[in-house]
């Protein structure tokens, strides 16, 4: 772990993360996200944008990928109902000989090396976290460390994107922090063809019949506007090619019986 | 000569070269032609095509659509206005100037992957350095032998036309001229080539393809096409609205008057065609995209009552100008442009976008001419190929994957009043829902907002109470004690719920103000003012309002109509009204009261001698989103409507 000195207070920095993820959805999105990243001019400033979808429609992988295209370190944070502004931020920590620490979060780490943060499921964060993010989401770009009474600014290649789901909010996200979050990027379902390249690339080992299946099936389902999504299709195969080794059965024979596991009986329906 | 213009002059000939499709190379033909004055034009395109090419040019300003079979694969040719090769033409024809189409007629052109600069730089940096770059590039691309013919075969007429008239305009794609030039030099043989080609059909372009299939958006090309001829006078301001709005008599009557959406959508055009530089000039592609803002944000708030924030506007044109550079161009395509409507405002602002976008006012589907549809995919797919002139690859995008375009429209105007007949109003349920959801999640907000202003922290003494209260601890960490926090739970529950979006203080906006009670003991009685259902008719029998300010009060079935409750006559506006009557029905203790502004001390007062406490929630800490979507109502004129109302409630 690194260690950063600020004002005589000494940080413990959090590592960066490496995921196995590639992007083979929409291209357009992720030029989108790049562009709203891009700064023309060392006065600019970059956006903050959010990602929107229902879930499994590769918010966070989408965000990855986007920050890789751009050769940063990646770090995450998973926002949750509990989080609190010192989490974001600073967070005390007991040491070995029992004095306290200061550890940065994942936030801070990425502010102070230029890395990219991914603050996934921004909208499940109470009014008190969003607030101690506001004059990092402008053009200030810093925050407050309530705890350690810093005042830590952003490095100018520092991005955040925010993940969101659109219907589980637990708390509203107020005026004032919707307005630093621009632009909002929706991500939709992908279409037929996509969806094949998704399945193909996370299950190469699967034959070509069943991923299509698979695919009729969440078409069909998106159709009805079910939230079913490529990562429960992939749950669904892999279920199916699991099961078939175990039992050596047709795999399609086998797919009715991981739909019902995987998303409940009323999802049968869709299969033809 | 302008400070734009440039021509190549070999002899007689003064060649002006363009960029295919592209509105400023349009603007410089006729500013080539009125320099030069030629007796004769000399086009780029085959000769085979002449007969059926002149009559889509007479056509204009109605677009029309050459088609004809090459092997197994269609071709396409889109007559246009804002392209430089069909001004040239129609400048000809205008001023009974010769034409000549001196290309030759192959059955495949070679298309080149290159990436050409935007043609905006024109209106910056003058045609000459633009050229002179260009022609750079192409230097270093080899010439395809369809190419080399091609422009052999343009040389040896350029010569002939040479000999016949004082003054040529040529007018040619960059990629040529050079080569051209250097072959009008040397002497040429009369080239080999299909004289006749059979099969040419001409077709109206369907009106809803234009916005997928014209190189220049409609929008673009109707300024251009207005700008062409003297202006007409501006139009005044508080013309005809995109907001249907009728009195209630017309409304009983089933409609006899016209719905002026296409009378708002050309008044903005012509608007726009005074805004984008003086009369004559090259028109200025940045300021038609901030009119095209512009405009859509005036039709937004007609239609939604929203106002476009200065946030959200520099936001757009931030975001669409990154789009743009990473697309290698200075400025966005339609599509991009779309992409960041949505993406900085909401949907509805983007179809407003689009609408408008889209709008190119002399197209119809009734024609002289078969009408045929045609989308970008049938263009660019490969199974058939469009055009024989190559395009920049990267403009080709269809816009399908945006499904708010799908919404419905009148079929004729007039169409939706018919569905007033019915006496009988009720709302739509989803709405009713999400209301109630959202009183509902008020009601836990002023909780825990209660509950956290009575929590406190104090130092450990004999109980941990609701754990370590570490923030406190380390503040007072001097002190060598430990702090522990205890999270007062509030004991009494909301009752009421009042919020007050708008407090329509000129009393004009929102006069429409009603009582409503629960239909069943799920639902809230109501009461609420907003705009008159008669001003924004969406759908046959379906008018859709905004609140301006409502009060819910649960269990159902207790309000008597406090509008004309004379025991509120002491109401400041309507929003104290309402915060009266919630604080007279609550059965509880508290009342949520969210505003932009906190209610008077008064109205604490009056709180308190009830026995009752508000919960004030500034407006601003709330949603806007939620908001946003709470805010419409739609209220149906008949039951029936119940079932298509989701077809036309955005």
């Amino acid at each position: 772990m690194d260690r950063i000195t600020i004002d005589g207070i000494n940080l413990t920095l959090a590592n960066p993360i490496e995921l196995p993820l590639l992007w083979v959805g929409d291209e357009e999105l992720l030029r989108q996200l790049l562009a709203a990243w891009m700064v023309i001019d060392e006065r600019d400033i970059p956006f903050n944008p959010r990602l929107i979808g229902k879930p499994g429609v590769g918010k966070t992988t989408l965000a990855y990928a986007a920050a890789k295209r751009l050769g940063r370190k990646v770090y995450l944070f998973q926002a949750t109902m509990d989080t609190r502004p010192e989490d974001l931020i600073v967070t005390p920590v007991i040491g070995p000989e029992g004095t306290i620490q200061y550890a940065a979060s994942s936030l801070v780490s990425a502010m102070i090396s230029g890395g990219v943060l991914i603050l996934d499921e921004g909208n499940r964060m109470s009014e008190k976290a969003w607030a101690s993010l506001a004059p990092l989401l402008d053009d200030r770009r810093y925050v407050e460390s309530i705890i350690t009474g810093l005042r830590i600014s952003a490095h100018p290649d520092f991005r955040i994107v925010v993940t969101m789901n659109e219907d589980s909010s637990t708390f509203e996200v107020p005026e004032y922090i919707h307005s630093r979050l621009q632009p909002q990027l929706f991500i939709d379902f992908p279409e037929a063809d996509e969806e094949l390249a998704i399945l193909k690339e996370n299950l190469p080992f699967a034959g070509s019949s069943i991923l299509n299946y698979v695919v009729q099936f969440l078409q069909r389902g998106h159709a009805a506007d079910e939230p079913y999504s490529v990562r429960d299709g992939i749950n669904i195969a892999r279920y199916a090619l699991k099961m078939m080794a175990a039992t050596e059965k047709d795999p399609r024979e086998l797919l009715p019986l991981a739909v019902e596991r995987i998303l409940g009986e009323e999802a049968l329906r869709y299969l033809k | 000569m302008s400070d734009h213009l440039y021509l190549e002059r070999f002899g007689n000939v003064h060649a002006l070269p363009i960029l295919h499709y592209r509105m400023e190379f349009a603007h410089l033909v006729r500013e080539a032609f009125e320099t030069v004055q030629p007796d004769c034009i000399a086009l780029e395109l085959p000769q085979t095509l002449e007969q059926q090419f002149l009559r889509g040019v007479r056509r204009l300003p109605e677009i029309s659509v050459l088609a004809y079979h090459v092997a197994a694969q269609s071709a396409f040719l889109i007559i246009e206005p804002a392209d430089p090769l069909i001004e040239g033409a129609r400048l000809a024809l205008e001023n009974e100037v010769p034409l000549h189409l001196i290309d030759i007629d192959l059955d495949s052109y070679p298309s080149h992957p290159e990436q050409l600069p935007d043609s905006y730089s024109v209106q910056r940096i003058g045609l000459e350095p633009f050229y002179r770059e260009v022609a750079k590039l192409y230097r270093e691309i080899p010439p395809g032998e369809e190419d080399l013919r091609r422009e052999r075969g343009m040389a040896y007429r350029l010569r002939q036309l040479s000999a016949q008239h004082e003054r040529v305009l040529f007018i040619c794609g960059m990629s040529h001229l050079e080569r051209i030039r250097q072959d009008f030099d040397a002497p040429q043989a009369q080239p080999l080539t299909r004289t006749r080609r059979e099969g040419i059909t001409i077709f109206n372009l369907h009106p809803e393809c234009c916005h997928e299939v014209l190189a220049e958006y409609p929008f673009l090309s109707a300024l251009y096409e207005t700008r062409r001829s003297p202006l007409p006078p501006e139009p005044a301001p508080g013309g005809p609205s995109l907001r249907k709005s009728f009195n209630a008599f017309e409304l009983i009557l089933g409609g006899k008057q016209s719905i002026p959406e296409e009378e708002a959508l050309a008044e903005s055009v012509q608007r726009s065609a005074h805004r984008i530089g003086a009369e004559g000039e090259l028109p200025d592609r940045q300021k038609i995209m901030l009119r095209l803002f512009l405009e859509a944000a005036r039709h937004y708030r007609q239609e939604t009552g929203d106002k476009v924030h200065f946030w959200q506007k520099r936001a757009f044109f931030r975001f669409a100008r990154n789009y743009a550079l990473l697309s290698r161009m200075l400025l966005p395509d339609l599509f991009q442009m779309l992409a960041a409507a949505r993406g900085c405002l909401d949907d509805n602002f983007a179809y407003a976008f689009f609408r408008l976008a889209a709008h190119y006012p002399w197209q119809r589907e009734a024609s002289d001419l078969p009408t045929l549809r045609l989308s970008a995919a049938e263009l660019w797919s490969g199974t058939k190929r469009i055009r024989f002139r190559p395009r920049e690859q990267v403009r080709a995008k269809g816009l399908s994957r945006l499904k708010m375009m799908n919404r419905k429209k009148e079929k004729r105007p007039g169409d939706w009043l018919e569905g007033f007949d019915d006496p009988y109003i009720c709302s739509f349920p989803p709405e009713d829902l999400n209301i109630e959801e959202y009183g509902r999640n008020l009601k836990r907000i002023g909780a825990r907002q209660l509950s956290e202003e009575a929590s406190k922290s104090e130092p450990f003494s004999s109980s941990l109470l609701d754990g370590i209260d570490m923030r406190e601890t380390l503040r007072n960490l001097h002190e060598g004690k430990i702090y522990v926090r205890e999270n007062k739970r509030l004991k009494s529950g909301v009752g009421c719920v009042v919020v007050i979006l708008d407090e329509d203080k000129e009393g004009t906006k929102f006069p429409y103000c009603m009582t409503w009670l629960g239909e069943h003991a799920q639902e809230s009685d109501m009461a609420f003012y907003a705009t008159p259902p008669t001003d924004n008719i969406v759908g046959p029998g379906i008018s859709r309002c905004e609140y301006g300010g409502f009060l819910l009060s649960y269990p159902p079935r207790r309000m008597v109509d406090v509008w004309h409750d004379p025991d509120y006559r002491y109401a400041l506006g309507k929003g104290e009204h309402l915060l009266m009557a919630a604080l007279d029905y609550s059965l509880e203790k508290d009342v949520v009261y969210a505003a932009a502004k906190p209610p008077r001390s008064f109205m604490k007062q009056h709180a308190a001698r009830l026995g009752k406490r508000i919960i004030y929630l500034p407006l601003g800490s709330l949603s806007p989103v939620a908001l946003k979507k709470l805010r419409a109502f739609h209220i149906l004129y008949g039951r029936d409507k119940r079932d298509i109302a989701k077809d036309y409630i955005w």
